[in-house]
This record gives C-alpha cells, sequence and structure tokens, in this order.
C-alpha cells in the first residue's frame, strides 16, 4: 500500500546491475547514473557501516585501512554478497531520486545474465526488492544489449549480439522477440585485467593493482596484431627487491597476455554459430555480429572476431550503455506490450 | 590539401550521402570490388551499395553504420566523415519509424512533487484549504466573539417551577439590538415564566409585546424570548431580569403559549422598513429553513403540527421546505402564495415575493 503511494513519486528504472559498473536508466529520461560497482564496509566493532559506494569506494579500492574493506559484492554477473548489494542498489536508487519528496519506490527492470541460475535471479530480484523497488522485473542482457543496440529483435530475422561485460561475455542470437541461442562465458573485463596483471608479474617480477591493470588494458590493449605500437609506463612493486620499480608496456605484450581470455571469447562465438539454425545462421552471415559491452571497447576486438569467424562484426554505438539504454527501452514498451521481452524467472 | 580534406571538400552538404567517394578512395589504394568486400568481410554487393548510396537494399541503420565505420577505416579516414552524411539521411528518412518510441533524452521533465513550482503550488492548496475550513467552521459556529460564545452557552436555561420546567430562551445579541424595546412589568415576566395565563390583563398585555416584538422573532425561537438571570424561580418569585442600565428594554419575554396569539393576526402588523411579513402554518412535522434577502439564515427548525412562524424578513425571502405536504400555508404581506403548485413534492425551494 505505501510502497504503492510512494510509487507515485518515484520512476521507472532500468538497471544494469554489472560486475563492473552499474548503470541506471530512468523511463522517459536517459542513462543518469554509471558507477563502479563497488562499496566500501567500514567496521565499527561488531557493526558494519557503508563506508561508500560506487565512484568514491572505486577510489578506495586496495588503498583502504585495516577497517575499511572495498570489495565488489557482484561476480561473474551474479550476487556474490547478497546484502552489500542490496545496500548498493538502496543507494543508487535513493541516488537517482535524490530530490524526491518521500523514500522512493519504482518499478525497476533489472538486466541478468541469460545463464544465471533461477537462484541467481531470484537474490537479484530479492535484492532489488530489498532495495526499496516496487515491483521487480527481469529481462536477459543479451536481449537488452540487443534492444539498446538498435537491432530489429522483433523481426523474423536473425540477429547475433556479443555483450562482452565485466564477469561475462554473453553471446546470444536473437529473433521474433525471443533468444534463439544463447551462451555465457565467464571471461570478461576483469579477466582481461587479470590477464595482464599476471603477464606483468610473470614477465617483470613485479605486482600491479587492479585499477593499474585496468588503465593498461584502456590505453594499450588491443585484440588484434597492429603496425601501431603503443606504450605506457607502469609502476609495479617488484617481488624480488619488494621496492616499486617502473617499467614499459607496449601494446603487443598486452595482447599476448589477453590471448587466452580472448580465444575463449572467439571459441564461444564459433559455437554460437556452429549451434545457431541454418536460416539464422544466413541472416547473421549477410549482417554481422554486434558487438556491446565495455568489452567493445577494447581495440580492435570488432577485427579479431571479423578474422576468426569471416562475418562483418559492428560494434555498436556507446556500447557501454547499450544493455541500460535496451532495459529502458524494454521497461517503456511494458505497458503496451506485456511482459513479452522480459525474462521469466 | 591532404586525401581528408580532399575528401571533406567533396562531401555534399545537402545531406546526400557521397558513396561515389567511398569508390574513389578504394580506387585509389588500388583495390577492387571484390578486394574490398572480402576485407570487409561483406558482400560485393553490399559494398556497391554503399558505394551508390541506395541503403533501401542494405541492413537496418546500426548495420550499416558498422559498414560505413569499417569502410572508412579500410580507407584511412576517420570515420565521422561518411558517418556524418549518413546520419543526416537516416535521421530524414528514419523518422517516421522512430516516432512512436519516445526520443529519450529529449523528453520535457516530468513534473514532481519535489519541483519548486509544484511545491508552492502544493502549500498555497493546503493553506486555501485551511482558509475554507476556517471559514466553514465560523459559518457553522457563528460566534464572533466571547461574549457572543457566552450568551450561546446561556440561551437556553430551564427553570424548575411548581407547574414544571419551563425553558426560557435567550434572543440574539444581534438581533436584540434590532428589536423593538419591550418594556414590561415584573407581574408580565413572572407570569409568562410561572405559565400563568389566568391572568387576562397580563395575557392582552402579551399578546400586544408578541406584535410588537415580531421583528425580534426573526430568529430560530419564535417560541419565548426571555433575557433573565439564572436564579431558581418559585411560584411567586419573580424571574430576575438583567439589570443592566438600558438593557430591560431590550429584554423580551414571551411565552410559548404565546406564539399562537399572533397566528389569527390578519392584518400586516408594523415591521422595520423594507421589510415582508411572512406566516408559514405547518400541518405536520416539517423541517423548514428561512433565509432574508441579505442570504443571513434567520431559522432553521422542525417544526410540528399546529406550529406557525411569522415575522418581518427583508426582501427576498428564501425557503427550503423538508417536507411541503406539512405546509398548511404561506403567506406574504398577507397575500397567500399558491402552494398547491408545489403538490407532490417533498423538498421545495423557494424565493418570496414570487415573481
Amino acid at each position: 500500500m505505501f510502497k504503492r503511494i510512494r510509487g507515485l513519486f518515484s520512476s521507472d528504472l532500468s538497471i544494469d546491475l554489472g560486475t563492473a559498473n552499474t548503470l541506471i536508466y530512468v523511463r522517459n529520461k536517459d542513462i543518469v547514473l554509471n558507477e563502479p560497482s563497488v562499496v566500501a564496509i567500514r567496521q565499527v566493532g561488531n557493526q558494519k557501516q557503508v563506508a561508500a559506494v560506487g565512484l568514491d569506494a572505486k577510489r578506495m579500492l586496495g588503498r583502504t585501512p585495516g577497517n575499511i574493506t572495498a570489495i565488489r559484492p557482484m561476480k561473474d554477473g551474479v550476487i556474490a554478497d547478497f546484502h552489500v548489494t542490496e545496500k548498493m542498489l538502496q543507494h543508487f536508487i535513493h541516488k537517482v531520486h535524490e530530490n524526491s519528496f518521500i523514500t522512493p519506490s519504482p518499478r525497476v527492470l533489472v538486466c541478468v545474465p541469460c545463464k544465471s541460475t533461477q537462484v541467481e535471479r531470484r537474490a537479484i530480484k530479492e535484492s532489488a526488492l530489498g532495495a526499496g523497488a516496487r515491483e521487480v522485473y527481469l529481462i536477459d542482457e543479451p536481449m537488452a544489449a540487443a534492444i539498446g543496440a538498435g537491432l530489429p529483435v522483433d523481426e523474423a530475422t536473425g540477429s547475433m549480439v556479443v555483450d562482452i561485460g565485466g564477469g561475462t561475455t554473453e553471446i546470444a542470437i536473437l529473433s521474433l522477440n525471443g533468444i534463439v541461442y544463447a551462451e555465457s562465458v565467464r571471461v570478461g573485463g576483469d579477466r582481461f585485467d587479470e590477464s595482464i596483471s599476471t603477464y606483468v608479474r610473470r614477465n617483470y617480477g613485479s605486482l600491479i593493482g587492479d585499477a593499474t591493470a585496468e588503465r593498461i588494458k584502456q590505453e594499450v590493449g588491443c585484440a588484434y596484431p597492429s603496425a601501431e605500437i603503443r606504450e605506457i609506463d607502469v609502476r609495479g612493486r617488484n617481488l624480488s627487491e619488494g621496492i616499486p620499480r617502473s617499467f614499459t608496456l607496449n601494446s603487443n605484450e598486452i595482447l599476448e597476455a589477453l590471448q587466452d581470455p580472448l580465444s575463449t571469447i572467439v571459441q564461444a562465438v564459433k559455437t554460437a554459430l556452429e549451434q545457431c539454425p541454418p536460416e539464422l545462421a544466413s541472416d547473421i552471415a549477410e549482417s554481422g555480429i554486434v558487438i556491446t559491452g565495455g568489452g567493445a571497447l577494447l581495440r580492435d576486438i570488432d577485427k579479431l572476431i571479423s578474422e576468426e569467424t569471416g562475418l562483418p562484426v559492428i560494434i555498436a554505438d556507446d556500447p557501454l550503455t547499450c544493455v541500460a539504454r535496451g532495459g529502458g527501452r524494454a521497461l517503456e514498451m511494458l505497458d503496451s506490450r506485456g511482459f513479452e521481452l522480459l525474462s521469466s524467472e | 590539401m591532404n586525401e581528408t580534406d580532399e575528401l571533406s571538400a567533396g562531401l555534399s552538404p545537402d545531406g546526400i550521402f557521397p558513396g561515389n567517394l567511398l569508390r574513389v578512395g578504394r580506387e585509389r589504394l588500388g583495390l577492387s570490388l571484390d578486394d574490398a568486400a572480402r576485407q570487409l568481410h561483406l558482400t560485393k554487393f553490399y559494398v556497391q551499395a554503399l558505394e551508390s548510396g541506395d541503403f533501401s537494399r542494405l541492413p537496418k541503420p546500426p548495420f550499416v553504420r558498422g559498414y560505413i565505420k569499417a569502410y572508412a577505416k579500410l580507407l584511412g579516414q576517420p570515420e565521422h566523415i561518411w558517418l556524418g552524411p549518413y546520419e543526416q539521411m537516416v535521421g530524414v528518412q528514419e523518422q517516421p519509424r522512430i516516432a512512436p518510441l519516445p526520443n529519450v533524452g529529449k523528453v520535457k521533465r516530468q513534473a514532481r512533487i519535489t519541483d519548486p513550482l509544484m511545491r508552492i503550488l502544493t502549500i498555497l492548496f493546503l493553506l486555501a484549504l485551511a482558509v475554507l475550513s476556517l471559514l466553514w467552521w465560523k459559518e457553522q459556529h457563528q460566534f464572533t466573539n466571547p461574549s457572543e460564545i457566552f450568551h450561546n452557552l446561556i440561551s437556553k436555561i430551564t427553570v424548575s417551577t411548581l407547574e414544571g420546567d419551563k425553558q426560557i430562551v435567550l434572543a440574539d445579541p444581534a438581533e436584540e439590538n434590532n428589536s423593538v424595546s419591550l418594556p414590561l412589568s415584573a407581574s408580565q415576566i413572572n407570569a409568562s415564566v410561572t405559565g400563568d395565563n389566568e391572568s387576562a390583563p397580563t395575557a392582552a398585555a402579551d399578546e400586544a409585546a408578541m406584535n410588537n416584538i415580531a421583528p425580534s422573532t426573526e430568529t430560530a425561537n419564535t417560541e419565548s424570548a426571555v433575557t433573565a438571570s439564572t436564579a431558581p424561580v418559585g411560584p411567586s418569585a419573580d424571574v430576575a431580569i438583567a439589570t443592566e442600565p438600558g438593557a430591560t428594554s431590550d429584554q423580551q419575554v414571551v411565552d410559548e403559549d404565546m406564539s399562537n396569539a399572533t397566528a389569527p393576526a390578519q392584518d400586516v402588523p408594523a415591521g422595520p422598513p423594507g421589510t415582508d411579513y411572512v406566516v408559514i402554518k405547518f400541518k405536520s412535522d416539517c423541517w423548514f429553513q428561512l433565509q432574508d434577502g441579505d442570504g443571513k439564515r434567520l431559522m432553521a427548525a422542525i417544526k410540528s403540527t399546529g406550529d406557525e412562524v411569522a415575522m418581518h424578513v427583508k426582501p427576498p425571502v428564501r425557503l427550503v421546505i423538508g417536507y411541503m405536504p406539512g405546509i398548511e400555508s404561506i403567506s406574504i404581506d398577507s397575500n397567500a402564495v399558491d402552494i398547491s403548485q408545489y403538490a407532490g413534492r417533498d423538498v421545495v425551494r423557494m424565493t418570496l415575493p414570487q415573481n
């Protein structure tokens, strides 16, 4: 009853609850929040308090004193820490409604990995309800990504979308508002960072943090050999000497470091094409594969998949926000088209 | 001028996609159509369509954007050079298709209760509601000052006498001021309070008094109006009249029974100038309300069989009768009002005199 009244003062939200970033799209507006899915928890006696959420908490990652822990409550696209996720969602929902007169209670659409289990979906739903949502709908991430990328998902033509997120890569073939084939591999941006850290440790004997690995990936990372070589200066703690040392990495080294996760993604794409019905495979061969998600920003990843599959590969416009925008579009269609696009829990 | 500038200069500003420049760029690189198609992983047919700017033969815009980006990359040109004209062109073509979907980001912001304007309007609305409530309350309780409240509290006094209880009703102070002064003797008061109707002279005097005080009985108290103290009254004791200087003349004492005395009056008694004399007779229980020309509610009461209301009222007189069959007659300035026209109706509203 009270939630319904509070709902009058709330906006419908589409939430891309990602491993790396959480994006919130407000109905009839646009993306209003894009913050890292990080929560800093402060331990006071036996009590745990939320010290910071989002960008503030991400700045604390790896730099926290003993009584503060900066954690990422999402792992591999699903909830790793239920209560922290709930707190994080609560914070973000309040932040979106920060001018609100009373406590918001919006209708929320959450994007979930297509291969997440019923338990994982239930956890996400309960978490959103616990954060104050009035109603929670779930949508498969590839479907939301395809809608956000502007693919003709409602037509009788095959569309293939590869959403490379922070924790997972979702590969799906869609037609007539439904998912014909979907696969989810637990490889994403985090695995790229991890591979870079491992490479640096192995080849330079130095330890670098997650934030540094991410910076290396963003600045010189590439997925396909290129004539243009980029370099970056990095500082890490030398394992043998125990003191910080500086060294230079180039894009070819990063390409080598990323070979393992990239080949996993390429293999998953090839498997999807193998499993695809021939008519849809023909459509996809003609129009191409669309890449969304933060992983699409890795230089030449389209070229890699294109060369490996022999198909045209297109990077969607603004790939980072495709899922949240697609979820928002689905939310707008919810009243007119019902639950056709939504995932069954 | 480098190659990019040349291409930029060659782009038509009218939003037509310069596909031929893609062909020129490809030929400059020495690539055949097949080579370009192979490198782009597109069919030859699609490459031709791109070069001719015939987008109807190509898939949906998100794909075409990707093809154009890939083609621009192949030519070593910035992609925005080609995407700009394409966006312009597709924007025009696609408008009818995307119209049903809301243009996200540009939609006018919904009004929220937190908006300053909404907040001010809400406060104004609440204030207006409070003022209206106050006015309503004041109308319901027409006490404007404490003395009126006090007057209301003591407006009905029950006096125990040997002959039974008598109710003494005080006249409204506002009306007292307008009322005709009525010098009454203590014996008259005594008679009226004790209900002693045997004394003929007193009764006669009371009858005369009733005629005189008719204007003052405009209030709900057509029965008796007494301004008296609350001192217990014995059979022979006089009512102790409030003895404020000058107040005695305003004090009206009317017995319940005496209201009947005015009923048979056929002649219109003298009243204040500019007023009509209204007489209503009841033949069964009936609720009615009477308002004067100023909209002031003079009376709202339930009358029983045989009751009669007679008073001077400033025209036009507004009457609301709850049970019309309970009315025997209505007259205004001795002119009977035709009530037969209301036959068969219960609730009747009328304004007198009727035009």
